[in-house]
């Protein structure tokens, strides 16, 4: 029942291992104690996604217009 | 005066020529390749006709007779022949006529080399973290783009490479920025998670490259249907994705992308996700996990019920003893029954403000019997010595 906080991982991979938990509890043998913590990790991924749906604007960066002359 | 040889006459008139460089525009006529190294033609109004020679390799578009072009060059005579020519350095299609027939030509040559195949257009990443952008940063294309990615979706980086689309030297630079990305992983110390880490450094390559530009006519899209543009987005390793002018507007780099998006805003729409669709969706996921979860709990307890109703049976063959037993085991049933409400209440509430640090606060324990985990009341027998873990510390007890 550990519920260390990781590095944060794309939003990308994140969205997938909610998804991925979410079809686990589709399987016919489902342990419980498992399922605890699979949803623990389920809970903590959406609140993580939807705190980062709120977030942030787009960053813009410009590359140098002369492609040619950059190394 | 003396008398020049015929050599000496045409070399001289010939230095005079090259002064008066020539800017034609005419009909296209008797067009040929030779050796795919030398393209032959004239070029002819009502009541004229020059002829023209030019190496292939500058030739820029599909052309053909009739069609109305303008070449630019310098008039010779030609030494071995005699014969007056313009030699070509640049010949392009002039007026909408031309300019279509041109494109279509182009069309037809790109699609029967499959550049258009729709077998090999790659699917965009879905939540892309790094956009490699190519428009003109003062246009309303740009604007529009940006705009609507805001709106859509946030967080993510986008790299602006600020080309001209439009006039001489804009498909030029466009071929550039998009040969960019092969040759020069571009890398930014940046302490986000994107990209691939190396040497303490982010080499960021775009996940997807976006071609963009507002609408115009044929001639000011004439960059869109350069066929060394089309090569190059047809090259690129990273997808791409185009979105040029309004939506009537067809271009070949369109034909060529992996997406085609009917305008610069439309890219945005087919680069991005909405947020708000996202969050419906973790919305779902987090639902149904709940719903599961209480589906387990209750499969369960009818397991328990169905053992204890079996025991029943039993009780009619060894009443006493085996009724204690039971009335023992429904009560440990019971115990178990709120334990998993407990849980599962303590779980829903969790979705409801999803603070996941609380969840340990809310009524989860664990109970282990010699160090095996409790799963069913009908593994503990009286007497064992169980040790319940909570958030903050172990309950020690006994069976009685």
């Amino acid at each position: 029942m550990c519920m260390v906080t990781k590095a944060k991982q794309s939003f990308a991979k994140s969205f997938q291992e909610l998804e991925d938990i979410a079809a686990w509890f589709e399987g016919n043998d489902v342990d419980l104690e498992e399922g605890l913590k699979k949803f623990e990790r389920g809970m903590q991924l959406a609140s993580d996604l939807r705190e980062r749906l709120k977030s942030a604007e787009v960053k813009i960066e410009q590359i140098r217009k002369k492609f040619d002359q950059e190394q | 005066m003396r008398a020049l040889s015929v050599s000496e006459f045409l070399k001289g008139t010939n230095d005079v020529l090259a002064s008066v460089p020539a800017l034609v525009e005419g009909e296209l006529s008797g067009f040929a390749l030779r050796q795919e190294r030398w393209a032959f033609f004239s070029l002819k109004d009502e009541e004229s006709v020059v002829e023209c020679f030019m190496p292939a390799w500058k030739l820029r578009h599909e052309v053909a007779d009739g069609m109305l072009v303008r070449v630019a060059g310098v008039p010779q005579v030609y030494a071995k022949s005699g014969r007056f020519r313009i030699v070509v350095e640049a010949m392009e299609p002039v007026g909408e006529g031309s300019l279509k027939r041109a494109f279509e030509l182009l069309k037809q040559k790109l699609e029967r080399e499959g550049l258009f195949a729709a077998e090999r257009k790659r699917t965009l990443p879905r939540f892309p973290a790094t956009i490699g952008l190519i428009a003109s940063r003062e246009s309303a294309a740009y604007s529009d783009f940006i705009r609507i990615l805001n709106n859509r979706w946030g967080g993510v980086r986008v790299l602006v490479q600020d080309v001209a689309v439009q006039g001489e030297g804009a498909a030029g630079d466009i071929c550039a920025a998009l040969r960019y990305w092969v040759s020069h992983p571009h890398s930014l110390p940046l302490p986000v998670g994107e990209g691939e880490k190396r040497g303490g450094r982010h080499h960021v390559v775009p996940d997807v490259l976006v071609l963009i530009r507002g609408g115009g006519s044929l001639e000011d899209l004439q960059a869109f249907n350069a066929e060394e543009v089309a090569r190059a987005i047809f090259a690129s390793p990273i997808p791409v994705v185009v979105g040029v002018g309004h939506e009537r507007d067809v271009s070949i780099a369109d034909l060529v992308a992996d997406v085609r998006a009917s305008t610069p805003s439309n890219a945005a729409e087919r680069v991005v996700p909405d947020r708000r669709d996202v969050a419906n969706e973790v919305d779902a996921s987090v639902e149904h996990t709940v719903m599961r979860l209480g589906m387990l709990v209750r499969e369960r307890r009818s397991a328990i019920d169905r053992f204890l109703l079996r025991g029943g049976a039993f009780a009619q063959q060894r009443r006493q003893w085996v009724d204690a037993r039971a009335v023992e085991m429904r009560s440990r049933a019971t115990a178990l029954h709120q334990q998993l409400a407990v849980r599962m209440e303590a779980a829903v509430r969790t979705v409801h403000n999803l603070n996941p640090t609380r969840l340990l606060k809310r009524g989860y324990s664990m109970t282990f019997v010699r160090g095996v985990l409790v799963r069913s009341a009908l593994t503990v027998q009286p007497g064992d010595a169980l040790e319940t873990t909570c958030a903050d510390g172990t309950v020690s007890s006994v069976v009685t």
